[in-house]
């Protein structure tokens, strides 16, 4: 090649692509700009697409999905309905059934947003049938029964199974464990407890399964004191007054202890109580008052002069009475520590 | 031994082509530019990565063994190359198995290089790379072995532009003959249901190969899915190769 | 005692009819062929373009299956793949794979005859010696000439060591070297005790080198035999070419013989030897000098064309 032509031709071709480019941006400024839902009419049915997608369904069900994300955030912002996310959600996960965070995201938005908690219900259970093994999308249906159907009867209970499945996989985080106990707090789901910490003795993390193992033993204890409550009842109905001790409710005249240890007693007022389940109650909650003194320490740099400080410095909603009838925290204000 | 030669023969050619390492550039560039989708995914880039690489294995494999395929015996009879090998003591047979198992030790390694590109891709990224990730490719590799199967046969009867037309179709509707069994309601019972079915079982099923979506999202895939299969796509190919060997027995060339 | 001899390559009766698929109108190419060549013969095979001969060749080799009839190579039946252990092919206008080097295009072959790897490396030796390809045994045959690709056709073909030569056109296309180059080979290979059989339709160079013909007319042998056989030789007429006559007289004085002048002379032809000389004692007396004096005898070609025109 001459030098003459090594210049030139490199030259025609930057001078061509100038042309392309502009030409290009011409067209886009000048062509009818489709919108993203008008061309969302014209996605074929889902059943179709999957056949003829040459086994890329897989890729085409990312680009909706990301197709999907860009509307969403669209819509979003000008706080208009999602009138195409149930359809769009159904597509890509007919698509690629095991899309999770699709049916997750899905089920979020169209409860939250749309408030059509029916679609979101619908679509997060298809995810689950297809995806038995993931936490998020049982949980998410729990927050739907939480949140859009909470003045239903019975949300309650349903969020809690469905809490209960999600833990049961033993790979959510904690938060959503916790989340499972606080809702079952004072109902006697025993059973879909049982369920839950079960499945929780099956997780990869150590500390998911040792709380499992811990928690199936308290869910025992916690039995055993609803059936010594019911024998207090029976006791009372017979005899008109509460028995003297435990002792005389068993055969064989003594109560043995629980698994771990601790004892069963009658606290005043004729409720069976366990001292196990009481301890670790303390201990919970006295962690609870030991960790907002300490953020309050950090915040001010003394200790708090009483523990309703932390309450009406925000810290805490209220102090957590103690777990004992009749027993109170010890705080010393000089070194900060709760008893 | 004289398939052998065959075989190291079409792999020699393959690799020799300029049009492979196109190819193999444009999946690797597939691969790593999947990743450009997975930034506006929210948290399902990994997925995409995989998707893709996946996809790229299977798309660019299917090139090969349909653009390569469709000619392979073809080219051969068209440039006489032929002559002098068919002159020689050779079972035509050993001629038509060894060009395919040259073929299919390309499509290997293909599919073995860019396997590894995209894991190793994946792995960088912070994902992680599971049995059925292997088995998802080792079913797509047994998926271009049929395909291949089929342009080898087609590419001793017919030119290389209309075998590839057929094999491109096959390809597409092999992916959709699950439409055929998934019928409205108003024609279970009738004959246009049997007729169906028997299309069904007759059109090569390449949707079994395909567990793409359970690798990319980590779902595990039962040994014996993936033992039949195996089977299956062993079985048809071999009928497919055998029909190829007759085919081009009595064929004059 | 009587010595069996196995003839190299036997046909019977070989008919090739191509049948297109639309309609079933068939054109026959080959019609009732009956080919003996004999062992450690050099058997030219003549035809015009379209008579047959590489549709015979291709029967040979097993490319193409015979319609009808049969044949033998070596007395082994050409189905039998034995058959072809026998045969060294060189196709007419040989075609390689572009991508291979001679040297990997001899092995390939040679392991497609069955050698191992050292026995392929052998025959390397040897043949890239006696054709000359030691230089460009690592260069791409891509960008060879037509010339090259005929050393290494003959090559391929004379891998393994097989005791029949089968070359279609082996020179059609070259140049006055390469002509050269390829009947040193066949003249050869006869002294090695190899059967020759190939085809032209270049009847000079047929001419030299065969001992035996055979021409194949519209699918049909019309006639084979020893080439001094098959042509009677005879004299025509004989050319005498003459100078130192005067110009003019020439053609005055001998007007009967006299054909033109040139450079080289006054040229003269008679039909008989008694004529000549008679023409020649003339020439003499009037002063004249002879330049040249060429009996001409019927060529292959004159021959070969009057066979065409007998068959018809």
């Amino acid at each position: 090649m001459s030098t003459r032509r090594r210049i030139v031709i490199p030259l025609v071709v930057i001078l061509a692509f100038a042309g392309i480019i502009t030409s290009q941006q011409r067209i886009d400024a000048t062509r009818h700009k489709e919108d993203l839902e008008t061309s969302l009419l014209y996605l074929p049915n889902e059943r179709l697409l999957t056949h003829f997608t040459g086994g890329l369904s897989c890729v085409v069900a990312d680009v909706l999905w990301i197709q999907c994300i860009q509307y969403t955030a669209k819509r979003f912002r000008s706080e208009e309905k999602l009138a195409w996310l149930n359809h769009m959600c159904r597509t890509i996960t007919r698509l690629d059934p095991y899309f999770v965070a699709v049916y997750r995201y899905g089920g979020v938005f169209l409860a939250a947003v749309n408030a059509d908690d029916t679609a979101s219900l619908s679509l997060l259970h298809d995810g689950i049938v297809n995806n038995p093994d993931t936490w998020q999308l049982p949980y998410e249906m729990a927050s739907v029964y939480l949140l859009n159907r909470r003045e239903e009867p019975g949300s309650q209970e349903k969020a809690a199974a469905y809490l209960s499945m999600a833990v049961a996989t033993g790979k959510a985080p904690r938060m959503v464990v916790e989340l499972a106990k606080a809702v079952m707090a004072g109902k006697d789901l025993f059973e879909i407890e049982r369920t839950m910490w079960e499945g929780m003795l099956e997780s990869d993390d150590a500390f998911m399964r040792q709380l499992a193992e811990r928690k199936l033993v308290e869910l025992g204890i916690r039995e055993t004191c609803r059936g010594f409550n019911d024998a207090v009842r029976q006791y009372v109905a017979r005899h008109g007054e509460l028995p003297p001790n435990l002792d005389v409710l068993v055969e064989g005249g003594t109560v043995p202890p629980d698994a771990l240890g601790g004892r069963y007693f009658m606290a005043p007022g004729g409720v069976v109580r366990n001292t196990t389940l009481l301890d670790a109650e303390v201990a919970e909650r006295r962690e609870a008052i030991q960790d907002a003194i300490q953020r309050f320490h950090d915040a001010q740099g003394r200790w708090p002069l009483a523990l309703d400080h932390l309450v009406n410095s925000g810290l805490l909603d209220s102090v957590p009475a103690h777990p004992y009838p009749g027993r109170a925290w010890h705080y010393d204000p000089k070194s900060g520590a709760v008893d | 031994m004289r398939i052998l030669a065959v075989a190291k023969n079409t792999f020699r050619e393959a690799v020799r082509d300029k049009v492979l390492y196109v190819l193999l550039f444009l999946a690797a560039a597939a691969i790593f530019g999947s990743k450009a989708l997975g930034w506006i995914s929210i948290g399902q880039d990994i997925k995409i990565v995989k998707d893709i690489s996946l996809a790229a294995i299977s798309v660019f494999g299917v090139l090969i063994a349909i653009f390569v395929g469709a000619s392979l015996i073809y080219k051969e009879i068209d440039k006489r190359t032929l002559y002098i090998i068919l002159a020689r003591p050779i079972h035509r047979y050993e001629f038509v198995i060894g060009k395919y198992l040259g073929l299919a030790a390309v499509l290997a390694v293909v599919t073995v290089a860019m396997t590894i590109v995209a894991i190793a891709y994946i792995l960088v990224l912070g994902g992680d790379v599971d049995a059925v990730f292997l088995e998802a490719v080792l079913l797509i590799y047994w998926q271009l072995l049929l395909i291949t199967a089929l342009a080898t046969l087609l590419s001793s009867l017919a030119s290389p532009i209309l075998g590839a037309i057929i094999v491109f179709s096959v390809f597409v509707f092999g992916n959709a003959t699950g439409i055929l069994v998934d019928l409205p309601e108003q024609l279970r019972g009738t004959s246009t249901e049997w007729i169906f079915r028997l299309v069904y079982y007759v059109i090569p099923n390449l949707a079994n190969f395909d567990i793409k979506a359970e690798a990319a999202n980590g779902v595990p895939v039962t040994g014996a899915y993936v033992v039949w299969a195996l089977a299956y796509g062993f079985i048809y190919t071999a009928m497919l190769l055998v029909v190829a060997a007759a085919a081009f027995q009595d064929k004059d060339v | 005692m009587e010595i069996q001899r196995v003839n190299a390559i036997v046909t019977h009766g070989l008919t090739k009819t191509y049948t297109s698929h639309i309609g079933r109108s068939g054109m026959r190419a080959l019609d009732g062929l009956d080919l003996t060549v004999a062992e450690n013969e050099v058997f030219g095979f003549l035809g015009r373009n379209g008579a047959g001969k590489t549709t015979t060749i291709k029967i040979l080799c097993s490319l193409l299956h015979p319609t009808g009839g049969r044949a033998e190579i070596m007395g082994r039946d050409i189905r039998l793949r034995e058959a072809r252990r026998a045969i060294g092919f060189l196709p007419e206008n040989p075609y390689f794979y572009e991508y291979l080097t001679p040297r990997e295009t001899l092995h390939f072959y040679g392991r497609l005859s069955g050698l191992d790897t050292s026995a392929c490396g052998r025959e390397w030796d040897k043949l890239s010696k006696l054709l000359d390809l030691t230089e460009i045994g690592d260069q791409r045959i891509r960008g060879f000439s037509k010339g090259m690709r005929q050393r290494v056709g003959c090559a391929v073909a004379l891998v393994g060591d097989p005791p029949v030569l089968i070359l279609d056109e082996p020179m059609s296309g070259l140049d006055p070297l390469g002509r050269r180059m390829v009947r040193e080979v066949i003249l050869r290979m006869r002294d090695e005790g190899k059967t020759v059989f190939f085809s032209s339709h270049l009847l000079s160079d047929v001419e030299q080198i065969c001992d035996r013909v055979g021409v194949l007319v519209q699918g049909k042998l019309t006639v084979s035999g020893r080439l001094n056989e098959l042509l009677t030789r005879r004299i025509d007429r004989i050319e005498i070419i003459a100078t130192g006559l005067t110009e003019g007289a020439a053609a005055a004085e001998f007007a009967e013989a006299f054909e033109r002048h040139s450079e080289d002379g006054d040229h003269f032809s008679v039909t008989e030897i008694g004529a000549a000389n008679r023409l020649v004692e003339r020439i003499l007396a009037k002063g004249g000098r002879l330049f040249l004096f060429n009996p001409m005898r019927e060529s292959l070609e004159e021959y070969f064309m009057r066979q065409q025109e007998e068959s018809r």
